[in-house]
């Protein structure tokens, strides 16, 4: 008994061992599955990708957005962490956000068509306003957080090929923009010599917004940065909403227009029952007299996001119901905006769905057509809309949980 | 003296029920030495006796760790399936994690005692292993009598109660490190009087080096990485804790109360990556815990056993971060527009409290039994952040109050044993919500959420010979919401009243092998499978456009298959060698993602990373260790100690693999690191000396992604140890 009991002890003893000895080799290789990207695709897309409470972007490229074959990240994309937000400016697409700090990062295609991240630069704090004023330079500005932060604005100029930074002022006070509440700023252009920043009045503590009847846009020299002047119009309400960068596009004259949304669904506390547009002739310090139209009074229904083509066209997406809950960005409807016949058509194609996720509006337009990514009960695709018949068609599949950005990197 | 015997005879058929297995030592108490030693040989060490428990249970003996300066968070490293992952030096935030479990998924117990809300300043990172006898880490499956909603395993720190000892440690080290600790116990035969005390001290400057990347202040540009040292990272904290009363009476084994106060002071480097450096951000904490406990075996009827625990928890904790600055990883600083470096605060936590549990076991022959345990907690958090006076939720409490009662059933014979077990989890949370926010009508309301669920697991082993044990155990496991969990903050991030517990299923099944050969040489061998289904994790709603109003939500689902094996050989008291590796492949098994309270609203998306490992998980890990003993060096009864050990800790993704280009994807490389100690003990052990280098070979460490742990650092510790008073 006693011997067979070694016998067996032995066995086992060498057994474990052998456990031992063999499990490293089965670890011993990653799980990465190798580069699986193609060189010189045109469009560049951002995939969110969320899993487990947390998301990871990846910057891919696509050859075609209406293939069959779904765009994915497995094996290729440039990964990004922490929240991030994407602007195109020449050939270089801006990502700006990170973990615990705020970065910029330049996306650029190198000489063998891959894309490539180009230099970083540190923003002190997350910047609530980035555009492009030149074909050379994007200006940015930082707002304190909320009145016990910080009483001045952070404006930046940053080359936009290089990154590097071109110069930075502090001086400027957040005043008089905080006369109401605190700002949540919605928008910023560049044109005719001034930086036009939009911004809703906006409780820090409990995001009421008391003041929403009137559009305020504040008025920056650059390349100064210094406070010109506040200007008001109360024909509409306030300009843009909250973090969605949707205040003001430019159209072909280099003028302003800007948006007026003041939604229940896009994290307004009220609303004055008026939705559209004004127009800022460029370099003027107000808004234009000959230039308003209530999208509103004409559909019932609220601008959220949008897009300006070309020729008063715009696409966008629209509110369709006010108690679709707070902050909600529910039940929105793709339609194509005539802005000089005042008209709208609606895009059948594309379901009642929900904003898209990422924080800039995402939609990319060439050769008229409209390329934006839908979420809808399938999952998420890219529709191509035809800007002159107001149809849209069902493209590729994207394998992501929404998104953050679409452009075209040649 | 028969009595006293019988006496410890129930308590042995009892351990497997751990508060009686802490008892039974209170117990041998009344015996003098060497009955004690008599006893002993029959039952077995108290590890041993523990590990051969139905529960997938390790148990680290801290007796001969004494010397060594390791905190106790390190020495939990060097357990299968367990990685301690640390932000940075002395004081820094850690999380302990098992199987993939981690944060409130994992319970600690002090004797016992849940210490989750014991506050920051009383942690495993601050006791030197002096203070505890054992340490008793349990994998998937929770003994009855440990009550608590853990969903993936529990350690439980069990402290000395020597009679009567003194000791003193005093360690100085690497960074302006230095540690002290006091113990003592004094404890009167006669009269049943006892006294146990333990303080400490801890400070370090933490001013390693890290390589860390540096940005031009007035550039805004990145310079690329440099070796730096750490500026704003120095840690104190200082505790005692005191325990009188009496014990061996007619009325009581031991009537215990005593008190625990604690306080540290951290200035705070880095934010959740290296690539956020702060110069001025400061963190408090304050402890103040009374407890009481009482024992008695054999109330009113023999076999039956009672005990039970109270403490009152009041825990104050300051966060400061309001300087108008940004500094650099040089040391450099500008001032800046915002203030907060991080995020503006000058908040003060206050939270109490009550947390009480009794256990009531029942012998009911020689081979039954059967436990009730009921455990109550009942928190209060409030906090006040003078940065945001008109906060309206300053100083308004959030209540919650948890009860778990459990139930076992314990069939035991010579070759075998079986546990069956029921749970009741209770919860019961209250707090306030603003309603109708934003209309005429808005107004605070106060909201309550009742929620119950059960569950219930067996665990069961056999003896395939006298040194091959085998077992297996199984539990459906939850872990209840917190109060900020289930109500957000109650104000502008919503609440969700539909938030489930997280769930387990856990289950083990191993081989345990432990043998002498020839009295000289000892072998023991483990190894266990281990299987976890763990969904619906309680995570904040994912944040796509940082809408303000997200509440918590549960999300997920993982599948876990691990192995680990570990083996020691130990030859006398001379010389030993150990090993122990873990692998775990932790995969995600969620097919669809939801995203509520999102933009994306409709319907739910594909998830991408089906069926691929769930990153930043280390899953590949070995520790190992070597020692030898010169005994009688330099003098008769002296021992010079030499004691090497090493980690590896494979690569590991901190997104999932399969996505992204593979060079731009970030991952913790592969780490393998080296300790190595000399310690010389005199007088049998009554003082010691010992010197100890750890990271031999300054190896950059890492845990979290690019937070850099300390380099290569030594340390020399005194100590004076005095069994007899």
């Amino acid at each position: 008994m006693t011997h067979m009991i070694h016998t067996i002890s032995r066995k086992t003893w060498s057994a474990a061992l052998a456990c031992l000895a063999l499990l490293p080799t089965l670890t011993a290789c990653d799980d990465d599955m190798g580069s699986t990207e193609v060189p010189g695709e045109p469009y560049v897309l951002s995939l969110g990708i969320t899993s487990s409470g947390v998301t990871t972007y990846y910057v891919v490229t696509a050859q075609d957005l209406m293939s069959d074959t779904p765009i994915n990240a497995y094996g290729r994309g440039i990964e990004q962490n922490g929240y991030r937000d994407y602007q195109q400016a020449e050939q270089t697409v801006f990502s700006i956000g990170g973990l615990g700090v705020t970065s910029a990062t330049g996306i650029q295609r190198d000489a063998a068509g891959y894309l490539q991240e180009v230099g970083d630069f540190v923003f002190n704090n997350t910047p609530i306003g980035f555009c492009q004023v030149d074909d050379h330079t994007m200006a940015a500005m930082e707002l304190p957080t909320s009145p016990g932060s910080g009483q001045n604005l952070t404006f930046y100029s940053v080359d936009i090929q290089t990154l590097e930074l071109k110069s930075r002022v502090t001086t400027t006070p957040v005043a008089p923009m905080d006369d109401i509440e605190w700002p949540s700023v919605t928008g910023m252009a560049y044109a005719g010599g001034n930086l036009y920043v939009s911004y809703v009045p906006m409780n820090s503590n409990t995001y009421a917004t008391p003041a929403v009847d009137t559009a305020f846009v504040a008025v920056y020299g650059y390349p100064d940065f210094e406070f010109k002047t506040l200007i008001k119009d109360t024909r509409l309400g306030n300009i843009g909403s909250w973090n969605a960068f949707n205040g003001f596009q430019l159209d072909e004259n280099g003028d302003i227009i800007a948006m007026s949304n003041t939604s229940l669904t896009n994290g307004f506390s009220q609303t004055n029952g008026k939705s559209g547009f004004l127009k800022i002739r460029a370099g003027e310090t107000h808004f234009d007299e000959d230039y308003f139209f209530d999208y509103e009074a004409l559909t019932g229904y609220k601008v959220a996001h949008w897009l300006y083509l070309g020729n008063g066209k715009v696409y966008a997406e629209v509110s369709t119901n006010q108690s679709a809950g707070a902050w909600s960005d529910a039940e929105d409807l793709s339609v194509i905006i005539d802005l000089n016949e005042q008209s709208h058509t609606v895009i059948q194609e594309i379901p009642l769905h929900s904003g898209q996720g990422g924080r800039r509006f995402v939609a990319y337009a060439e050769n008229g057509y409209v390329y934006a990514p839908i979420t809808t009960s399938e999952g998420v695709y890219i529709y191509r809309v035809d800007i002159a018949s107001g149809t849209a068609v069902r493209g590729a599949r994207i394998s992501a949980t929404f998104v953050g950005g679409l452009f075209r990197l040649d | 003296m028969k009595i006293h015997f019988r006496l410890t005879t129930w308590a042995l058929l009892a351990t497997t029920t751990l508060p009686l297995a802490a008892q039974s030592e209170g117990d041998s108490l009344m015996l003098d030495d060497q009955e004690l030693e008599a006893i002993e040989v029959v039952a077995k060490s108290k590890a041993r006796k523990l590990q051969e428990q139905a529960y997938a249970i390790s148990v680290i003996d801290l007796k001969n760790r004494y010397t060594a300066a390791s905190p106790l968070n390190k020495v939990l490293n060097t357990v299968t399936s367990v990685r301690v992952r640390e932000d940075g030096g002395v004081g820094s935030n850690y999380t302990f994690a098992m199987n993939g479990f981690s944060g409130n998924q994992v319970k600690f117990f002090l004797d016992g005692i849940p210490m989750d809300n014991f506050g920051s300043s009383f942690n495993l990172a601050n006791f030197s292993a002096n203070i505890a006898e054992r340490v008793e880490v349990y994998k998937g499956v929770l003994p009855v009598s440990l009550g608590a909603d853990a969903l993936g395993g529990a350690v439980n720190i069990v402290t000395r109660v020597n009679a009567n000892y003194l000791e003193a440690t005093y360690s100085v080290g690497s960074f302006n490190t230095h540690k002290v600790s006091l113990a003592g116990a004094y404890t009167n035969t006669g009269t049943g009087f006892t006294f146990r005390a333990n303080a400490f001290f801890n400070y370090s400057d933490n001013d390693y080096k890290v390589y860390a990347p540096i940005v031009d202040l007035s550039t805004g540009r990145s310079l690329g990485d440099a070796w730096v040292k750490r500026f704003n990272d120095a840690y104190y904290s200082a505790g005692l804790k005191m325990e009188t009363g009496v014990i061996a009476k007619p009325w009581a084994d031991q009537l215990l109360v005593g008190v625990i106060l604690s306080g540290n002071d951290k200035h705070i480097q880095t934010g959740a990556t290296m690539d956020a450096v702060y110069g001025r951000v400061k963190s408090r904490s304050y402890s103040l815990i009374p407890t009481l406990r009482y024992k008695k075996t054999n109330l009113f009827t023999p076999g039956l056993d009672l005990s039970l625990y109270a403490t009152y928890n009041v825990v104050n904790t300051y966060n400061v971060d309001t300087a108008a600055v940004d500094y650099n990883w040089l040391g450099e600083s500008v001032p800046s527009t915002s203030r907060g470096e991080g995020y503006l605060t000058d908040a003060l936590i206050k939270e109490r409290q009550w947390q009480a549990n009794a256990n009531l076991n029942y012998l009911i022959d020689d081979h039954q039994s059967v436990t009730l345990n009921h455990i109550v907690t009942s928190m209060d958090h409030k906090q006040n952040d003078r940065e945001y006076p008109e906060y309206s939720m300053n100083d308004r409490s959030q209540y919650l109050t948890k009860n778990i009662t459990g139930l076992g059933y314990q069939l035991r014979y010579d070759r075998w044993n079986v546990n069956v077990f029921g749970k009741m989890y209770f919860l019961y949370s209250s707090s306030h919500k603003l309603i109708d926010q934003f209309l005429a009508s808005e107004h605070w309301e106060q909201v309550k959420e009742r929620k119950h669920n059960f569950g219930y697991g067996a665990a069961a082993t056999y003896f395939l010979f006298p040194f091959l044990q085998a077992k297996v155990s199984f539990e459906q496991a939850y872990r209840m919401p917190e109060a900020i969990e289930m109500f957000g903050d109650g104000f502008i991030q919503k609440s969700n009243p539909d938030l489930n517990p997280e769930n387990s299923k856990n289950l083990n099944i191993g081989l345990a092998f432990d043998k002498r050969f020839n009295e000289d040489h000892h072998v023991m061998a483990e190894t266990n499978y281990i299987y976890r289904h763990t969904k619906d994790f309680i995570f904040k709603g994912v944040s796509l456009t940082s809408d303000p109003t997200m509440s918590y939500d549960n999300v997920g689902k993982a599948i876990t298959h691990g192995v680990e094996a570990s083996l020691r050989y130990e030859y006398k008291r001379q010389f030993h060698i150990a090993g122990n590796l873990t692998y775990q492949d932790i995969t995600d098994r969620e097919r669809t993602t939801r995203t509520t309270d999102s933009y994306v609203e409709q319907g739910s998306s594909e998830n991408t990373s089906y069926g691929q490992r769930m990153p930043n998980i280390p899953y590949f890990f070995v520790n190992a260790e070597a020692g030898y003993n010169f005994h009688n060096v330099f003098a008769r009864g002296n021992t010079l100690s030499l004691e090497y050990s090493c980690d590896y800790v494979y690569k590991y993704y901190l997104s999932f693999a399969g996505l992204g280009r593979p060079t731009s994807k970030k991952y913790i490389p592969t780490q393998f690191s080296h300790n190595a100690s000399l310690s010389y003990l005199m007088g049998d052990g009554k003082y010691s000396v010992a010197l100890e280098c750890t990271n031999l070979t300054n190896e950059k460490l890492y845990d979290n992604y690019r937070l850099q742990k300390p380099g290569r650092a030594f340390n020399v510790k005194f100590r004076v140890y005095l069994p007899k008073m």
